[in-house]
């Protein structure tokens, strides 16, 4: 399949979940529980789809999403968090965020994106 | 008749005559044919002769005889021998019986005995029954016979320690095909006979039954319910009721109910109580934090108060006056009037509202759209709607997320392990194997959920008069957060820009809604 995902969050579980159940259906997995290291990454790369959550202790969704399109604007990111008009999910949808995830992420809709 | 001259000869002819006239007309002389009291003063008579002929006294054992009036039984009275008289004679006693003329069931025995007793003990025995006619068998015609298991499930006369009163019913719910009640085929009648051999008719006899009526069918000597339904009895007849009308509260007077077919419900649903319907349900009151669940249409014509609790599933079309803290599955489109307020639901075509109608807080899926007059509140709680994705597969695809996370987390487990402790690893190391298969097949079951999944790309969010910030809109997995107020909006998915947008709203074509009087 060759499709590439980058996972941005600061629990470790859900990432691992997320690294296992999409490397099982064939896509290459990279995940950081650090913010700033997933922002550093996806312009260093070209991933089909960035994955982060809204609500991290260091830096939030939103600041994610400025941060990356602001230099590579063609990202496509989804942002997760547990309520869909959380105002910063709505930030980062204003950004350029391609949609929401809710929490502790829907596959299929990540698997839509990716298409 | 010409007169004869001869005066013995008249004689003979008039005593025949008085013989013959006695004689029934019928023919066949028999116990039932002649009347009691002549059969009595006949009997009396040979008495009385039988006395006459002994009447001179004598010490000598005798014996006695009545004839019953219907001509079933002989009692004999056996006088013993007083002091130097001869005992009683056996051979004297069977003349004595067959000069009453009886002819059959004589109990020899019982007369031999008798004999012997009264001599040896000097014993006076009365009323010794020493001949039985043989009685008629009576001729009973069919007859239904009903199943016993199809009594109510009321409280017992005697009733166990503990009693669950939720379901405690005074209905008996049958499901077509079930054995309601079976005959029992006629039974023959058959000639009794008397004691001076006459033939004893016997009676016609029916016994009362309950006749089958409607939705009953007749299938090798037994009926059956035609369709599903509660079983109704009276003393005349049983039927199927289809419909389960009750009138009064869903309660500890009724209980949980789970009818086959359609139900109503003339008063409310109370909290706690579960209503499953095979068919259509309308309730004329409202419903409380209850469980209903029903395949065909569901009609309440007042709302749902719901406490945060109650779950429906409906199999059709839903009509509410409002919803309030509470779950529902619908396949079809639901209909409310007024306000659905913080609940979840979820319905396989659309959720239509009525005029002055809202929607607060909760989450919407409506598979075919939304029409309302206003979402949210200008301070009320987030109001979430998802619309164009088949909500059951979405459920489907939750399920398979949550085990793979669970499979993922036991990965991660077992992965620790091996590195802990090498000494386990070829025994942990099938374990991670199975881990992984068991991924593996839960992704390649969510995939082919996703395959199949059933899309409406023309699915809109339509709002009359006003929908407030904090309304969260989502077409198609499309995001799209209101964030300033917005009047008289329509919101779809453009495919082109693959993003939610708005137009005008315009009046929707006319749907047919389906009349929530059908249930009845």
């Amino acid at each position: 399949m060759d499709k590439s995902i980058l996972a941005i969050d600061d629990d470790e579980m859900i990432l691992y979940a997320i690294k296992t159940i999409f490397e099982d259906l064939g896509y290459t997995v990279k995940t950081t529980t650090d913010p700033m290291e997933g922002i550093a990454d996806a312009l260093a790369k070209d991933y089909d789809l960035v994955i982060t959550d809204v609500r991290m202790p260091s830096h939030n969704g939103a600041e994610v999403v400025d941060a990356v399109l602001a230099k590579k604007p063609a990202t496509r990111i989804l942002m997760v968090t547990a309520y869909p008009t959380d105002p910063l999910a709505v930030r980062g949808l204003e950004a350029g965020a391609v949609g929401l995830l809710k929490k502790p992420f829907e596959i299929m809709k990540i698997l839509e994106f990716l298409k | 008749m010409p007169k004869n001259k001869d005066p013995t000869l008249e004689n003979l002819i008039n005593g025949t005559e008085e013989l013959i006239r006695d004689i029934p007309l019928a023919g066949a002389l028999s116990a039932a044919s002649l009347p009691a009291s002549q059969l009595d003063d006949d009997l009396r008579r040979r008495e009385v002769e039988a006395l006459s002929s002994e009447s001179e006294p004598t010490n000598d054992g005798v014996a006695g005889f009545t004839v019953s009036s219907d001509h079933m039984l002989v009692l004999a009275t056996f006088y013993p021998p007083t002091g130097d008289g001869k005992p009683l004679d056996l051979e004297a006693v069977r003349v004595g019986i067959e000069a009453l003329g009886v002819t059959t069931g004589v109990d020899w025995e019982t007369v031999k005995r008798s004999v012997l007793n009264c001599n040896e003990e000097r014993l006076q025995l009365s009323d010794v029954e020493v001949a039985h006619g043989k009685k008629p068998e009576d001729e009973i015609l069919p007859y239904l016979v009903m199943n016993p298991d199809l009594k109510p499930k009321a409280l017992a006369d005697d009733p166990p320690t503990r009693v669950d009163f939720w379901e405690v019913s005074p209905f008996t719910i049958v499901k077509k095909g079930d054995a309601l009640a079976s005959i029992i085929p006629k039974h023959d009648g058959a000639m009794g006979k008397s004691v001076m051999g006459a033939d004893v008719p016997f009676l016609k006899h029916a016994v009362p039954f309950p006749k089958p009526g409607k939705n009953t069918l007749w299938q090798k000597g037994s009926v059956h319910a035609a369709c599903d339904g509660k079983f109704q009895l009276t003393s005349t007849g049983f039927w199927i009721e289809e419909v389960l009308d009750i009138h009064g509260d869903i309660d500890f007077h009724v209980g949980n109910i789970d009818f086959p077919g359609n139900v109503m419900i003339q008063g409310e649903v109370r909290n706690g109580f579960v209503v499953k319907s095979g068919g259509s349900l309308l309730c004329l009151g409202s419903i409380e934090a209850c469980q209903i669940d029903c395949t065909g249409d569901f009609v309440t014509r007042k709302g749902i108060v719901g406490g945060n609790k109650a779950m429906l599933r409906v199999g059709g079309t839903m009509h509410a006056k409002f919803i309030e803290g509470c779950s529902i599955d619908s396949k079809g489109s639901i209909y409310v009037s007024t306000s659905v307020l913080n609940s979840s639901v979820h319905t396989g075509d659309r959720l239509e509202m009525g005029n002055r109608s809202l929607i607060v807080g909760g989450t919407i899926q409506a598979q075919n759209g939304i029409s309302a007059f206003q979402i949210g509140t200008a301070r009320g709680p987030r109001t979430e709607i998802y619309c164009g994705i088949d909500f059951g597969v979405e459920r489907k695809l939750v399920w398979c997320r949550d085990k793979n996370i669970a499979l993922a987390f036991k990965l991660k487990d077992v992965e620790n392990k091996m590195k802990a402790s090498p000494e386990a690893k070829s025994l942990l190391s099938a374990l991670r194997d199975k881990i992984k298969a068991a991924i593996h097949q839960v992704n390649e079951n969510a995939m082919l959920l996703i395959t199949n999944l059933d899309r409406n790309e023309g699915a809109d969010v339509s709002v009359r008069e006003v929908v407030y910030p904090g309304t969260y809109i989502e077409i198609c997995h499309i995001s799209f957060v209101v964030t300033k107020a917005k009047r008289f909006v329509t919101f779809h998915l453009d495919k082109a820009s693959g993003k939610i947008v708005e137009k005008k709203w315009e009046k929707r074509p006319t749907r047919p809604q389906p009349s929530p009087e059908r249930v009845s």
